[in-house]
């Protein structure tokens, strides 16, 4: 069972790390499999495509982003408002740790992904996609708590939230580009000042 | 001088949670009052120190014993 549990968690850790690192394209599974000392037959037992094994990286990184640092930034003790420069933050000391390490900026595992995949499989970019909205949900509770407490005047919160993620996920894209994470410290702050005004105010 | 009545435990956590921790812990001190961090993922030492940079704060000492590095961080 434990040995089991490894051997789908050494593949998973390894793939995670060289679709980030590199590209979902340009890994194969032999080198998943050789990085990750398991042999072919026992990648199959766990994933039967390569397609399923990016649905598990991506749930496994979701999953891990939702318990931990965006958990940490969206935190319901913070002032609604705060919460995004929490998550600029975290967007920051991670490529910036992640560059320190590589050299290079890795930018986010679900951009790249997006990036490179939508065109190609409508699966993983479904996928994706879902992943994306969550995300938003997360800026959608913070604004609407902030219009909430009157901390800022009624907008259309769905669409600023959406707004939001795009202009972070768009920073940490240049940041990547520029190799260089002091990008996303610099322009991160205008986050606040995004906002969608309603098609009809009452 | 250096009299710490805060501490935080940031043991096991990986970049970025020891610096989002470490920013809510600061959060809830008075200016003056210093922070203990302890953490254990190396990449915090860098971390903790362009925290401080860009924040003002002030990083008291910053050393690495047994169970992982500590930090006494002073809030501006």
């Amino acid at each position: 069972m434990n040995v089991e549990h490894d051997t789908r968690t050494r593949i998973l850790s390894t793939a995670r790390e060289l679709f980030h690192g590199r590209s979902y394209a340009d890994v194969g599974i032999k080198e998943i499999c050789d990085l990750a000392k398991v042999q072919k037959g026992s990648f199959y037992h766990f994933f039967p495509s390569k397609q399923d094994l990016a649905m598990a990286v991506i749930d496994d990184m979701a999953d891990d982003w939702a318990h931990g640092f965006v958990a940490e930034a969206f935190d319901q003790n913070l002032p609604p408002l705060e919460r995004l420069d929490y998550m600029i933050d975290a967007a920051y000391y991670w490529q910036k740790a992640a560059k320190d390490i590589e050299g290079r900026m890795p930018g986010c595992l679900f951009g790249n992904l997006a990036l490179e995949i939508s065109t190609r499989d409508d699966v993983l970019r479904a996928k994706l996609n879902a992943v994306f909205d969550k995300a938003s949900r997360r800026f959608h509770e913070a604004l609407d708590q902030a219009v909430e407490l009157g901390e800022i005047p009624p907008l259309d919160s769905e669409a600023t939230a959406s707004a939001m993620l795009a202009f972070l996920e768009g920073i940490i894209l240049l940041a990547k580009t520029r190799n260089d994470p002091e990008v996303i410290r610099d322009l991160g702050s205008a986050i606040k000042t995004l906002r969608i005004e309603l098609a009809h105010p009452n | 001088m250096t009299e710490t009545t805060h501490t935080l435990d940031a043991r096991g956590l990986n970049c970025p949670l020891p610096i989002l921790r470490t920013k809510k812990a600061i959060a809830a001190l008075a200016s003056g009052e210093i922070l203990e961090v302890i953490a254990t993922d190396p990449g915090s030492v860098k971390d903790l120190d362009s925290f401080c940079s860009q924040t003002g704060h002030e990083m008291v000492s910053s050393e690495e014993a047994d169970d992982g590095f500590v930090f006494l961080i002073r809030k501006a």
